[in-house]
């Protein structure tokens, strides 16, 4: 296959979210076709009030949420991939889930400030819960931030996390199923104030990674040979790992623990461009995530219908086997080019 | 005189690996630093890089002392090429050369100026990798690699360029071409070239002037023909050597003696 040039994906990846958007917008418990759909997105045709009412206050929030989420997680991924060097990382690697699990839990269970916060009870506590684990991560860690240390403060954070998070589980009998709920992910009720949290954190978060694009692209070649080439390693991978964090605890916080996206998806964009180049990896992950996680979020909604079953459930049995194929067809062909 | 150290010495804990070190090195000089193994010439020559810091002593770049350079200004003088190939990595040979260029960056935009993209030209046909620059890295044999992490080096433009056996993996035509490249790019740009070098001959072929360590300390420096000598090497390698002029370049090669079958 030729190489496609780099930018067209880019527009390739754009359409391809803007019909993904429209479907998810179009199917639901009351089905509205696309070009309705879009006649009332862009106000070319006038519709009923409810059917306007479902796509604007309904619909298009949770689908924004969801493409954000998408787009937050698949950022982080390819980010954490890169600078941790390690194919398996994903967001989730350095404790920030589990950690914001235990805040969301904490936030579920005890019901605290639930009345001053309101609807923001739970995205705030899962994620000061985020935060206070990737803090504990940096400070074990602390010296240097070598890849190894790394990795390992957050399996210790992680693993304490785990214990907190199943201490409490086993603690409240009458919550699990709302527990059950948002450890797996749900875009269910998410409204335009969840869209205006995450937006700002996403673009901007997202704009300086990309920023950083040209050094993430010569950590591939390794610490040392980086230093040589001038890059100031140590407080260039602290920025970038921040900031990835932030996006993550946040993505986290809206829609609960959606598994799958941050792994597979760099993974995923990089078979797909056939390059590693950052420039184009960064935002080229935040759109498949978008995509991927639109259109899981749509079959949530219609597989079983009226029930909603969690979004991560579709993640994984979908993301899972694409993945498979596809690095096996890559490995394939890698061995049978070598030999 | 490009770069300076006085009297710098260097331990881990309690060991000491290189013992009041000094000299000078003039620009567009090509020196070596032989040295059996564990001599520390590996060590010093990262000192001089700036990745190692010393524990007594000073190294002056330019005349400042190198510690007080930014990395990125310390990277548009030095260049650093070791023995390990580049990774096995995602990347084009063309992506990877035009890494050398990060030190040149102004603003903070992950684009390359139009001066960057021609200074990768020019060094991308020097090193005869022009042909390979869509190829991926995993593609690429080792000699090939080695071409294409040289030309990464001089992408940086460096005044200064840091060799530690560079061609150790290499056969001997590689070896060669190797050097040839590197003494015609540095006749070219007047580079300032120190290399590591485990081969004694390929270092008296090459180098001006070639520094002797043992055990972290200077045995004795010089004009290569006056260092390769029949004691100096007997008395650092503990090896007794045969000592010959090679019959056209008119400079000391050795010759070993290995057992009689």
């Amino acid at each position: 296959m030729k190489r496609i040039g780099d930018m067209w994906w880019g527009v390739f990846f754009f359409l391809t979210l803007f019909l993904t958007m429209s479907i998810a917008l179009s199917v639901g418990s009351t089905s509205i076709s696309v070009q309705e759909v879009w006649g009332t997105l862009f106000g070319l045709v006038k519709t009923d009030p409810a059917t306007s009412a479902i796509i604007w206050k309904i619909r298009f929030p949770r689908v924004c949420v969801a493409a954000l989420v998408g787009g937050s997680l698949a950022l982080a991924g390819a980010i954490y991939q890169s600078l941790l060097r390690n194919p398996l990382a994903d967001p989730y690697i350095l404790g920030i889930s589990s950690g914001s699990a235990v805040g969301a839990v904490i936030a579920i269970t005890s019901g605290w400030g639930v009345l001053l916060l309101q609807g923001w009870q739970i995205p705030i506590f899962s994620f000061l819960g985020a935060v206070l684990a990737l803090a504990c991560v940096l400070l074990l860690t602390r010296s240097r931030l070598q890849v190894q240390s790394l990795l390992l403060s957050g399996v210790v954070v992680n693993a304490f996390f785990a214990a907190i998070l199943t201490f409490l589980l086993s603690m409240s009998q009458t919550e699990l199923a709302r527990i059950q709920f948002w450890l797996m992910g749900s875009f269910t009720l998410r409204d335009w104030d969840h869209v205006l949290f995450l937006l700002p954190v996403s673009f901007v978060g997202g704009f300086l990674l990309w920023l950083g694009s040209r050094e993430l692209n010569i950590f591939l070649l390794g610490t040392l040979p980086a230093t040589h080439l001038g890059v100031s390693v140590y407080r260039t991978r602290i920025i970038l790992l921040v900031i990835a964090s932030l996006i993550t605890s946040i993505a986290v916080s809206v829609s609960g623990m959606i598994g799958f996206v941050g792994l597979v998806i760099p993974h995923f964009v990089r078979i797909l461009i056939k390059t590693s180049d950052h420039r184009y990896l960064i935002p080229y992950s935040f759109l498949v995530g978008a995509i991927f996680l639109v259109g899981s979020d749509a079959l949530t909604r219609v597989l079983f219908e009226p029930r909603e079953i969690p979004v991560g459930v579709i993640t994984a049995c979908f993301g899972a086997p694409v993945f498979a194929i596809l690095l096996h067809k890559t490995t394939q062909k890698m061995t049978g080019e070598s030999s | 005189m490009i770069l300076s150290a006085e009297g710098i010495s260097k331990w881990y804990d309690t060991k000491p690996i290189l013992q009041n070190i000094n000299f000078q090195i003039h620009s567009n000089e090509w020196v070596s630093i032989l040295g059996p193994n564990g001599s520390g010439k590996s060590t010093l020559l990262s000192c001089i890089a700036g990745s190692t810091k010393i524990n007594d002593g000073q190294i002056c770049l330019k005349g400042k002392r190198i510690e007080k350079y930014p990395v990125k200004e310390r990277a548009k003088i030095i260049a650093y090429l070791t023995q390990e190939a580049l990774p096995d990595m995602p990347n084009t040979v063309e992506e990877i050369v035009r890494m050398g260029r990060y030190p040149y960056k102004k603003l903070n935009l992950p684009w390359y100026q139009k001066e960057d993209l021609e200074i990768v030209e020019e060094v991308l046909s020097f090193t005869d990798t022009a042909l390979l620059r869509k190829r991926q890295m995993s593609e690429l044999s080792g000699g090939e690699r080695q071409r294409v992490a040289i030309a990464l080096a001089l992408a940086q433009e460096p005044e200064i360029l840091l060799l530690d056996e560079p061609t150790t993996y290499l056969d001997i035509y590689y070896q060669l071409t190797f050097f040839d490249l590197l003494r015609k790019w540095q006749q070219k740009k007047q580079t300032t070239i120190i290399s590591v070098l485990h081969d004694i001959n390929l270092a008296s072929l090459y180098s001006d002037r070639c520094f002797l360590l043992k055990e972290g300390k200077m045995v004795d420096m010089g004009i290569t023909s006056e260092i390769v000598t029949f004691d100096n090497i007997k008395k650092t390698f503990e090896v007794e050597p045969i000592l010959m002029d090679h019959p056209y370049q008119r400079v000391p090669q050795i010759l070993l003696k290995g057992e009689k079958k």
